[in-house]
């Protein structure tokens, strides 16, 4: 499963480091030739960028200089909020390309305000490779542009011309340019409902399941099995930060909040502070009652948050969702990733809880907290 | 203990030497000191991966995961039994810095 809708399409339109759309590698010099003379250029870069999550790393090293996000919003995402706000503060330009304001916002230089899913058309892919065509439903509101115009609005600002009429032209290009995708048109989309790359030619049906026969996409066509000694996370619990954190979601919210924090009727399910899930022998351990205000700390931040008493949760491992702004648990996580999918250990870091003793200054307080970040993100510009 | 590239293979660091491998071996293939690392013979073996099935030393798994070895052990058979079927993950297991060990082990679980 994907963490959020359409991660499947973000990758199979090419946003991902090492590949152009269609999964075609930008280190063989055939299909960077390919691309090149489609989009009219002499060349393009033959070594393949970087993710996400080594943006605080380059930064501190000097490697990057500019930040141009959209749909994102790292500094509640990404692992210790603190060293991400310290990239962006670093850098010399950013960008934030977004529908809401959020905490990465506030970190921007200037700000694209963007169309919601609701307000523009386009496709998407679910997990199972299938293209899916939707729909404008609503015009948007206010001084905003569609995502794929704002980009091109920027290209050509910077010397690049670029100019799409519509979605369809940039498909068209899309399928031209991918093999796999080929035989997708809008059409078919329309008439099918779904189609699942590979999808070679245009009367192909599209690719329900893949490696049929066994067949895998080896260099000698069979399926390689990996057998791997298990490794401990990096951060593990001691006397000083007793118990493991492990970061999740929940129904009420969707993702950072940008999209459902702004809702009321999902406020109602959920709001700030957010909670931290702790086993009755631990929130009895430290003298936290069920829906009491706490502090939750770990070696790189803290924050205040509510206790929800479950025993729904392992004794030693306190849970929390990522997307409160005043109970922001990524100002505690850790930032070490895997090596190859450079996906951070948001499953495991050392904290520790401590009642509040004052409850009725602790509610206050956290309505002061959450006044002030609201009142920055109506007033970014100062 | 693992069935590897069509022949059984003891890890000499995992093996705590328990010998019921041995003890359940048709073919007498199993030799060793008690409590020591035990050897196959690739002669005698026929793979028949008894000595797999039985094999103790994924006791370790059951420490680390809190998930009793002998739960680990039937849902690993279920899976590697089952005429078709997959693992559905959610962001769980790729949310560590072994992540990717991880995933690419699961259809490893089939053999």
């Amino acid at each position: 499963m994907r963490g959020q809708n359409n991660v499947q399409g973000a990758c199979d339109h090419g946003a991902l480091p090492n590949v152009f759309p269609g999964y075609q590698k930008v280190t063989d010099p055939v299909i960077r030739a390919k691309f090149a003379k489609a989009w009219g250029v002499h060349e393009l870069p033959a070594q393949p960028g970087f993710t996400l999550t080594e943006v605080p790393h380059l930064v501190k090293e000097g490697k990057l200089k500019a930040f141009y996000i959209f749909g994102e919003d790292p500094v509640q995402t990404d692992p210790d909020a603190n060293s991400m706000r310290e990239a962006l503060a670093t850098m010399e330009f950013v960008i934030v390309q977004d529908i809401f304001m959020n905490k990465t916002a506030l970190c921007a230089d200037v700000i694209f305000p963007a169309t919601s899913w609701g307000e523009h058309d386009g496709t998407y892919s679910t997990a199972d490779r299938g293209f899916q065509r939707f729909h404008k439903a609503v015009e948007p509101k206010g001084d905003v542009k569609r995502d794929w115009e704002i980009i091109s609005l920027m290209a050509t600002a910077m010397g690049y011309p670029m100019k799409y009429r519509n979605t369809e032209e940039i498909w068209e290009e899309l399928r031209n340019l991918c093999p796999i995708y080929y035989g997708v048109t809008y059409e078919k989309l329309e008439r099918m409902g779904s189609v699942q790359w590979p999808c070679p030619t245009l009367d192909h049906p599209g690719t329900p399941y893949l490696y049929a026969g066994n067949k895998f996409a080896t260099p000698s066509g069979k399926g390689q099995l990996f057998a791997a000694e298990w490794r401990p996370p990096l951060e593990t619990t001691d006397e000083e930060y007793p118990l493991v954190l492990s970061t999740v979601r929940e129904v009420g919210h969707y993702s950072s909040r940008t999209m459902s924090g702004n809702c009321a009727a999902l406020q109602t399910l959920a709001d700030e502070p957010g909670y931290v899930q702790i086993h009755s022998a631990d929130a009895s351990k430290y003298g936290i009652e069920d829906e009491q205000l706490l502090w939750i700390s770990s070696r790189r931040g803290k924050v205040m948050t509510r206790a929800l008493v479950t025993d729904r949760v392992n004794q030693g491992v306190v849970y929390m969702t990522y997307q409160w702004w005043v109970g922001a648990c990524n100002e505690l996580t850790i930032d070490y990733c895997d090596p190859i999918s450079k996906t951070p250990e948001y499953k495991y870091c050392a904290v520790r809880v401590k009642a509040i003793e004052d409850q009725s200054w602790a509610e206050s307080n956290l309505q002061e907290q959450y006044s002030e970040i609201k009142a920055k993100l109506r007033h970014p510009v100062s | 203990m693992m069935n590897s590239d069509g022949f059984i293979q003891i890890d000499q660091e995992l093996c705590t030497g328990c010998r019921h491998c041995s003890d359940n071996c048709a073919v007498q293939a199993i030799s060793g000191e008690p409590k020591k690392p035990q050897s196959v013979s690739s002669g005698r073996c026929v793979v028949c991966g008894q000595c797999v099935q039985i094999c103790s030393a994924f006791d370790y798994a059951e420490k680390i995961t809190g998930i009793p070895e002998q739960q680990i052990r039937e849902t690993m058979r279920t899976y590697a039994a089952a005429e078709s079927g997959f693992i559905l993950y959610g962001m769980g297991v790729t949310h560590y810095g072994q992540a990717v060990d991880v995933v690419r082990g699961f259809p490893a679980w089939r053999c």
